[in-house]
């Protein structure tokens, strides 16, 4: 499974529910399609990228749960 | 270790020290990375089946067909293990999540035909009758047409004789708004469903 090559490699920050998590951008890319396209679309004109920080994490759609994305991550990286 | 193999080896040591000082996020990062994408997906991992749940639904919403793929897998792989178990004691332990009528809810859910299949399947051939807890989460229509099957079945099986068990092709038929692939694909569609629902 080859890395997406045009998506950048930062850690970003995810909030599910009131907590914050520090992915590395290509972990989700390189999974998921959905990550792709948000990682590409064109950010806004303040500069700084959603998710790039602790102040403007990419929010999870309520519904997911705190435990429900873990036990993504613990898939996507058996740490 | 000869003097020219000690100062080489000095020298990596204190380059790689000196790359994890100055760049010790993307260092991370990239360990991470490598460690990530370079394995398989590991599904020996002691992951409760609520949380192979939790990776169908999230593999799903966001388009991750691997990982998808990986927790309807280890889904399957405990249906069958189940399926093997004859020991009454441990049949109670079943999780209920994968009862029959549950069942038939996670396959509406994230759309696995073969769950719903393998769900009215159990529901129809069995000598219990349904309960009201089970009939409330299918819906009331539908096990309606699970106690018509069982009915006439039932009927042929006086008349005729035979097995008892309703085949597969005749829940297809009667549940076909609900499983609308045949045979023998049926059992095999498991990726990104482009409709996220149906009902019956």
């Amino acid at each position: 499974m080859a890395l997406t090559k045009t998506v950048p490699n930062a850690p970003y920050l995810l909030q599910v529910e009131n907590r914050l998590f520090r992915i590395p951008q290509a972990l989700l890319s390189n999974n998921s399609e959905v990550f792709v396209d948000m990682f590409r679309l064109p950010q806004g004109l303040d500069n700084v990228p959603e998710g790039s920080s602790d102040t403007n994490p990419i929010i999870v759609p309520s519904g997911i749960t705190v435990d429900e994305f873990q036990y993504f991550m613990r898939v996507l990286l058996p740490l | 270790m000869s003097f020219s193999t000690s100062c080489v080896f000095y020298f990596l040591c204190e380059s790689l020290a000196i790359v994890t000082r100055e760049h010790g996020d993307l260092f991370l990062t990239t360990c991470v990375l490598f460690w990530g994408c370079s394995r398989p997906y590991d599904e020996s991992s002691s992951i409760p089946i609520t949380g192979w749940i939790a990776i169908l639904k999230l593999s799903t919403l966001w388009n991750a067909p691997a990982l998808r793929k990986a927790a309807i897998g280890k889904i399957d792989s405990e249906l069958e293990t189940w399926k093997a178990t004859n020991n009454a004691e441990e049949s109670s332990k079943f999780p209920a999540v994968l009862l029959p009528s549950n069942l038939v809810l996670l396959g509406r859910e994230y759309s696995v035909d073969k769950w719903i299949l393998h769900g009215y399947r159990s529901l129809v051939n069995t000598d219990k009758r349904m309960s009201e807890l089970d009939a409330q989460t299918i819906g009331w229509k539908q096990a309606y047409q699970v106690m018509l099957l069982k009915e006439e079945q039932y009927k042929e099986q006086v008349l005729w004789g035979g097995s008892g068990l309703v085949a597969d092709s005749r829940i297809r038929d009667t549940f076909q708004l609900e499983i609308p692939v045949l045979a023998p694909t049926l059992c095999e569609r498991e990726s990104i469903p482009a409709r996220k629902k149906r009902r019956g």
